[in-house]
């Protein structure tokens, strides 16, 4: 960096992407929580009307974790130039809780179609 | 950090269940940022497995025809979408125990998921191409 460099340069830091691949995995991730919501609605929709409501809920996830990453990505970043200290793992956790909680919605889903089969 | 603040946050950190509770930071010192950020996409993948089972569960009950052994269809969706349950409560822990083991400089933990997962899928998978088979007939 130069001393011509204007201040608040917001060129990439760091030369292996590691932040911004990390930013895209949390985006992969968010939009795949929006997925299964969609695969709930359309597999448990028409018998249980609840699983309407559940794929509502991860559409909002989705959404907040796009936001959320894309400000953890900052966050980062900004960790990286020395302006803050690191990001701490409470996304990391609410990540986990809602791998479990979809995971525990695509059970019920399933076991409630396979008994309404009958 | 001083050490009333370690002694706060390892209180709060006892109150919390083993599956969420996060690394203990004041071990050791802060790894090289890649290794973290290394750590915290596995962690994704990992969510991201997960979810990719919870999706193949609800792919066979919305698309796989009634096969020829009675159940078996609902059964495939069932284990499926708990072994992304399993994946799902495992990653976090995973994710910590790494974390704390590059603060400490010790070897990465083993994990029994990888080799279970791939053994479950392989199963699953097998199953399932000869109940699709079966039912061709």
């Amino acid at each position: 960096m130069s001393a011509t460099d204007p201040p608040g340069d917001r060129r990439v830091f760091d030369e292996g992407l590691q932040a911004e691949r990390t930013s895209l995995a949390w985006d992969r991730t968010a939009l795949t929580v929006a997925g299964v919501g969609a695969l709930l609605a359309r597999a448990g929709g028409t018998v249980l009307p609840w699983a309407w409501y559940v794929a509502g809920a991860a559409f909002a996830v989705a959404a907040a974790g796009l936001l959320l990453g894309r400000s953890r990505y900052l966050h980062r970043d900004a960790s990286l130039r020395g302006d803050r200290t690191a990001p701490g793992p409470a996304l990391i956790a609410a990540a986990g809780v809602t791998g479990v909680a979809v995971s525990l919605a695509a059970v019920a889903v399933v076991v409630g179609m396979a008994l309404s089969v009958r | 950090m001083s050490r009333s603040a370690s002694g706060s946050e390892r209180g709060a950190r006892r109150r919390l269940p083993a599956a969420v509770r996060p690394p203990r930071r004041h071990l050791g010192e802060d790894p090289d940022v890649r290794f973290t950020l290394a750590n915290e996409r596995t962690f994704l993948s990992w969510i991201r497995t997960a979810l990719a089972l919870d999706a193949a569960g609800l792919a066979v009950v919305q698309l796989l025809p009634e096969l020829v052994v009675p159940y078996a269809r609902e059964v495939l969706a069932v284990t499926l979408v708990v072994l992304g349950t399993v994946v799902a409560s495992a990653s976090f822990r995973r994710w910590a125990s790494v974390e704390e083991a590059m603060r400490t400089r010790t070897p990465l933990p083993t994990s029994w998921l990888p080799g279970f997962l791939a053994g479950s899928i392989g199963t699953l998978s097998l199953v399932t191409v000869v109940l699709l088979i079966a039912a061709q007939r």
